[in-house]
């Protein structure tokens, strides 16, 4: 909370109170009308002179007042401060493969599920921008289209598996869906961060065709290839039914995605493992920071009733008491 | 006060004392105060029922037939108002001021005297002495005192009853009469009176305000003391305040009481709001008893 005045000038009118308490002990008895009485001092002795202060009971109450209603006219205000941060932030697709090879368990768990606690982090840290969410196999789709709601692109991150869609790997529809969900987007950065561990090897659009469509549109295009190097191993059903581990060679097309990410102004990064990957995003994330407007909102209420209400409360005892208790002759 | 009230002040006091003076005060006047002794008058021829001891031997021898010695008593006296002009003076809630009160008292006595032939004179003190005024003789001398009373604005405001009976002494050569017209309120004024008593015949006059014996309850009322302009603020209304502001003042009356006493001074009190005229008969009578 807040306290401001909105007319500070004003409290020069205390300059005035002090003022006029400073007359009222300089003139003293000067000022004050008083009964002459040739025995003065004998009344005094016998009456006490213990009520000397009560002379000072009304003007200080009267001045009192006088400072309070000066407090009122300065529009004193508390004010709730709200951060606005201004998002001209990103807008973030995560383009994600589903296809069967990434169950394969050279990331842990494996590559689809690493892929999706560290895509679901990501998209939890960048509490300012868009995301939104295409996932991609032997087809493409939108899961979640760019949207601010981090939880439920969080949860939808969450129910990605295996199997969503018929298998393959289209890198490249993956890639133009997900330039596609931007195309319409006014943010002023534009980025694709597209997972994958394989080659294109469906869909009518090749990656470097998405790429050039990406670049066209002004998008940025970082590319991951999961996978260790060499071999993985890869859970397989056989036709029995059974549950088997195959060893699969891991077949990352490095040389387009690299092209891809380079044709767009992103970067192609290689992820091994789990901790390599987590440190890619770690990275793309602090390389699309942009500077974020933090604007402080106040706002005020006037606040004028409690010292205006004391002041009239003040100067309402001024009054009663001068005409009762206090009241002296002459 | 307009110099034409003033005169038209004087006029009303010196016309509603005459009656006073006239009637009730003359004789006793005269026999109140008598002169400073007997002066030789004359010698006359002895009748029957003559003091033998009044012979004057030498005449009788002289002339061969009893002659006695006719003294008259010698009726030129002073008589001088020393009046207290102070700050208190100015404060009167009844008909009048105790200064106004004094005036026409000295007018009274001022004109009493006048009437048997002697001289009055007049000094106005507050801390200082204010005016003086020598004794002479006359009716006009008289009014001029009464205007100088009415008329004189006091430039101090404390009370020096001992410095106007020092001052008295100087300027007076023979004994006179004197008042002191004063409400005495001040200190140390004792040793001065009885020095002044013994050379003088002196008479004080207590002038006073009911209400500067008793206070109402009030409330807080804020005091001020016209000869110090010290300031008060006093709770008229607190327990016992009545009871023991009444007793204060008969302490302080009985003290001034006593001083008298003990300096042989007559005291006539006169209060505002009360007639004098009763107070002053009274004191002429009982002066006139004591001194046949």
């Amino acid at each position: 909370m807040i306290l401001r005045f909105d007319d500070p000038l004003l409290f020069l009118l205390l300059v005035g109170v002090a003022g006029l308490g400073w007359w009222h002990l300089a003139a003293g008895d000067r000022r004050r009308r008083s009964l002459r009485h040739p025995n003065t001092v004998g009344l005094a002795g016998v009456g006490g002179d213990r009520y000397r202060w009560i002379r000072h009971v009304v003007p200080t109450l009267r001045g009192l007042a006088c400072v309070c209603l000066v407090v009122a006219l300065a529009r004193p205000q508390t004010g709730v401060t709200a951060e606005n941060v201004s998002t001209e932030g990103i807008d973030i697709v995560l383009a994600i493969d589903v296809s069967s090879s990434m169950l394969a368990e050279d990331l842990t768990p494996n590559r689809l599920e690493a892929a999706k606690e560290v895509a679901a982090d990501f998209a939890a840290a960048r509490t300012s921008d868009r995301i939104g969410v295409v996932i991609f196999a032997g087809k493409a789709f939108t899961q979640a289209p760019l949207t601010l709601d981090h939880s439920v692109v969080e949860s939808l991150i969450g129910e990605l598996e295996v199997g969503m869609v018929e298998d393959g790997t289209a890198v490249g529809m993956g890639l133009a869906t997900a330039v596609k969900r931007l195309q319409a987007s006014e943010a002023t950065s534009k980025v694709v961060i597209l997972l994958t561990d394989g080659r294109n090897n469906r869909g009518e659009i090749d990656p470097i065709t998405a790429a050039d469509a990406a670049a066209a549109l002004g998008v940025r295009v970082y590319t991951i290839g999961a996978g260790a190097q060499g071999a993985a191993r890869v859970p397989v059903t056989d036709r029995f039914g059974n549950r088997r581990y195959a060893t699969m060679r891991v077949d990352v097309d490095e040389a387009t995605l690299r092209a891809t990410a380079e044709k767009t102004g992103g970067r192609y990064y290689r992820a091994t493992d789990r901790r390599s990957l987590e440190a890619i995003y770690a990275e793309i994330d602090e390389l699309e920071t942009i500077a974020i407007l933090v604007e402080n909102f106040t706002s005020y209420g006037e606040r004028f009733r409690i010292p205006l209400a004391a002041g009239l409360i003040l100067l309402l005892a001024e009054a009663a008491l001068a005409s009762t208790w206090l009241r002296t002759i002459p | 006060m307009v110099t034409r009230d003033i005169l038209r002040q004087v006029r009303r006091i010196e016309i509603t004392t005459r009656g006073l003076v006239n009637e009730v005060l003359a004789g006793e006047y005269n026999s109140v105060f008598k002169g400073r002794g007997m002066s030789f008058a004359e010698a006359r021829e002895y009748q029957h029922g003559d003091d033998i001891r009044g012979i004057d031997w030498n005449v009788t021898a002289r002339t061969g037939s009893p002659h006695v010695k006719v003294f008259e008593e010698e009726r030129e006296l002073t008589l001088m108002l020393v009046v207290d002009v102070s700050g208190s003076a100015g404060f009167g809630t009844r008909d009048r001021l105790k200064s106004e009160l004094a005036a026409e008292l000295c007018g009274v006595l001022a004109f009493s005297a006048t009437r048997n032939n002697d001289k009055v004179g007049l000094i106005l003190f507050s801390d200082g002495i204010e005016k003086f005024v020598p004794a002479r003789k006359g009716r006009r001398h008289a009014l001029r005192i009464l205007r100088e009373l009415l008329y004189h604005r006091a430039e101090g405001r404390g009370t020096d009853i001992e410095g106007a009976l020092e001052y008295l002494a100087r300027v007076t050569k023979r004994r006179a009469v004197v008042f002191v017209v004063s409400d005495f309120n001040a200190r140390s004024y004792g040793r001065a009176l009885s020095i002044a008593a013994r050379r003088h015949d002196l008479n004080a006059v207590r002038v006073t305000d009911p209400r500067e014996d008793e206070m109402p309850p009030l409330g807080l009322v804020e005091f001020e003391d016209p000869e110090t302009g010290e300031r008060r603020l006093v709770n008229t209304s607190a327990r016992g305040f009545q009871e023991r502001y009444r007793a204060h003042r008969a302490e302080a009356r009985g003290e001034a009481d006593r001083l008298f006493r003990r300096s042989r001074v007559e005291v006539i009190d006169v209060v505002t709001g009360t007639p004098y005229e009763l107070v002053l008969r009274r004191f002429f009578e009982q002066r006139a008893r004591r001194s046949r």
